[in-house]
């Protein structure tokens, strides 16, 4: 079952006017409940305005979308999505305003108007879901913590709220390895542990191939492919699809082109290893 | 001496309540001119610290850096040492002030008090090296993370140093804007013998470097060409090789003869090839 269907959208920055921008060109595509959707593209393709409809910040110009059944643009029902459809910007950690890390954490379940008890449950659940103990942390000054941690508590505080959709923009950028490992590793069993649907942007695939169920791919604001991860991968048509792949990939990629019967539909390192194996032998 | 020197470089910092947070320990090390040094580590090893005292922006807490044989904690001669030493940061929004691109470069070299023309000279050569001439009389606020890097770059440029000191400019970057930097990188280090310093995650960034550095809690781990330190094991490196490594470390372990100095796809592919060739 869908949990976000889009028909036809298209979004155009500073429409009307000279500087007018297409960032989003006649975009269909639909997201299936508890499914971990990749998307990927290169700087200024659209990735970031796309997932800033799925919420009501942006609204279509044309076309139409439906999220958890709900049209954003719905004067009474479009406010709902602010509840079911946590928003991780990119560097959330530079909007952290609060002075200490449980008023940070508690903020959207203030809004809730949740009870005060409750607050305090969730708060500390989602703190030990990013990995931090709530009794060291809770009472600190966000900023007296590294990028890093800030980046976790930004995540906690919208993974309380207990979101249906949970949205992801740039998770790992700027972190070192460690850190996005634990970002990443937070966010999958976030995903299976609730059975929420997630969705996650990157312009990096290496991240993306292992955790996502499905890819899309948007360039300069069109969708040029949308499917099983896999599947996606195997095909050869896809623009400028070889710079967003490492290396090892694109080794496969370019065995291919010279003639040899290679599966381009591969994952990870060991099995781009298997197959090399597989064609030396051969 | 020519080159960058530290000499049991330590560098300390304050932080509350009079604790003392060392961030780099006892660090020696030569830079020679016309080298690329790639330095990895995780966050937090002192990558940005060491960064910063090549050129005065910090200076040590104890032991020596000089700059072609001047010491940075030499007034007199950090205006001379900055000029010499450039450098990029992480995010270029940081750096970037001027609301046109043309004068953004030009910057640097107007507060050397250079005539107007040989000003202008800098600032064409400059840009045609990054590739942005067509868009000088732009605004940086208007380009891409990438295109924004270059111009930063380009400043940097203008100022005619001989060392090149980049702090992560690819991770705010795509694919496509990370091989263009790294590419020009290579071009500015081989065609014009500019010195480059080089710090990253990522260790597909510096597979092009002569010296991978390797910082671990403030002390240097390894110093190695990269081929060298990718192979030494995962157990001495912080951080995972590139996939081509790997791949290369896999296959070797099922037998397969490949040279341990692959570290580029170019370089796998030509070797796969070979393989391929004499198994027919």
């Amino acid at each position: 079952m869908p949990v976000i269907e889009i028909n036809n959208l298209s979004y155009v920055y500073n429409s009307g006017t000279s500087n007018g921008k297409k960032a989003l060109d006649n975009i269909t595509l639909s997201v299936e409940k508890g499914e971990f959707l990749g998307i990927v593209g290169g700087n200024g393709s659209g990735k970031s305005t796309l997932i800033q409809h799925f919420n009501g910040l942006l609204y279509p110009q044309s076309g139409s979308i439906s999220v958890l059944g709900i049209d954003p643009r719905d004067r009474q029902k479009g406010k709902e999505l602010w509840r079911s459809v946590g928003l991780v910007f990119q560097f959330p950690e530079q909007q952290i305003f609060e002075a200490t890390v449980f008023e940070e954490v508690a903020y959207g379940l203030n809004n809730m108007e949740l009870d005060r008890a409750e607050i305090a449950v969730r708060v500390d659940e989602a703190l030990t879901s990013v990995g931090l103990i709530p009794e060291q942390v809770r009472d600190l000054s966000p900023l007296c913590l590294s990028g890093g941690m800030r980046r976790r508590i930004a995540v906690a505080s919208i993974l309380a709220m207990k979101p249906e959709i949970l949205i992801l923009d740039e998770p790992t950028a700027g972190l070192d390895p460690e850190g996005c490992a634990h970002i990443l590793t937070t966010v999958k069993r976030y995903q299976q542990e609730q059975k929420v649907t997630v969705i996650m942007v990157s312009h990096c695939i290496n991240e993306l191939i292992i955790l996502a169920d499905r890819l899309t791919l948007l360039d300069q604001g069109r969708l040029k492919a949308w499917g099983p991860t896999r599947e996606v991968l195997e095909r050869d048509d896809l623009p400028y699809g070889d710079l967003l792949l490492p290396d090892y990939m694109k080794l496969l990629r370019n065995l291919k082109i010279r003639g040899l019967q290679v599966n381009t539909g591969l994952l990870t390192v060991e099995e781009a290893a298997c197959e090399i194996e597989r064609l030396l032998k051969a | 001496m020519q080159g960058i020197l530290l000499s049991n470089v330590t560098k300390e910092f304050t932080g509350v309540q009079n604790s003392k947070t060392c961030a780099l320990k006892d660090i020696s090390l030569h830079i020679k001119p016309g080298e690329f040094v790639g330095i990895a580590g995780k966050n937090g090893s002192g990558k940005t610290t060491l960064a910063r005292l090549l050129n005065g922006l910090l200076l040590p807490s104890a032991g020596k850096v000089t700059v072609n044989g001047m010491d940075t904690r030499a007034r007199r001669h950090i205006r001379e040492i900055r000029r010499l030493v450039a450098m990029v940061f992480q995010n270029p929004d940081n750096q970037l002030v001027s609301p046109v691109i043309e004068e953004e470069v030009a910057f640097g070299p107007e507060n050397l008090n250079l005539p107007e023309d040989e000003i202008e000279h800098r600032v064409e050569k400059v840009l045609q090296i990054v590739g942005l001439s067509e868009l000088r009389q732009m605004s940086p606020h208007m380009l891409s993370g990438g295109q924004k890097q270059r111009v930063a770059i380009a400043a940097a440029l203008a100022m005619q140093p001989d060392y090149l000191v980049l702090d992560e400019p690819t991770s705010m970057l795509d694919q496509s804007g990370r091989q263009m930097i790294l590419e020009y990188l290579q071009i500015l280090n081989k065609q014009q013998g500019l010195t480059i310093i080089l710090i990253s995650h990522n260790m597909e960034d510096l597979t092009g470097a002569d010296r991978l550095i390797l910082l671990q809690e403030g002390s240097i781990l390894c110093d190695a060409p990269p081929w060298e330190a990718f192979n030494r094991g995962e157990k001495h490196l912080d951080l995972k090789p590139p996939g081509i490594v790997l791949l290369a470390q896999m296959l070797r372990k099922r037998g397969y003869l490949l040279d341990k100095r692959i570290t580029t796809l170019e370089q796998m592919e030509n070797s796969i090839c070979r393989l391929l060739r004499s198994t027919t």
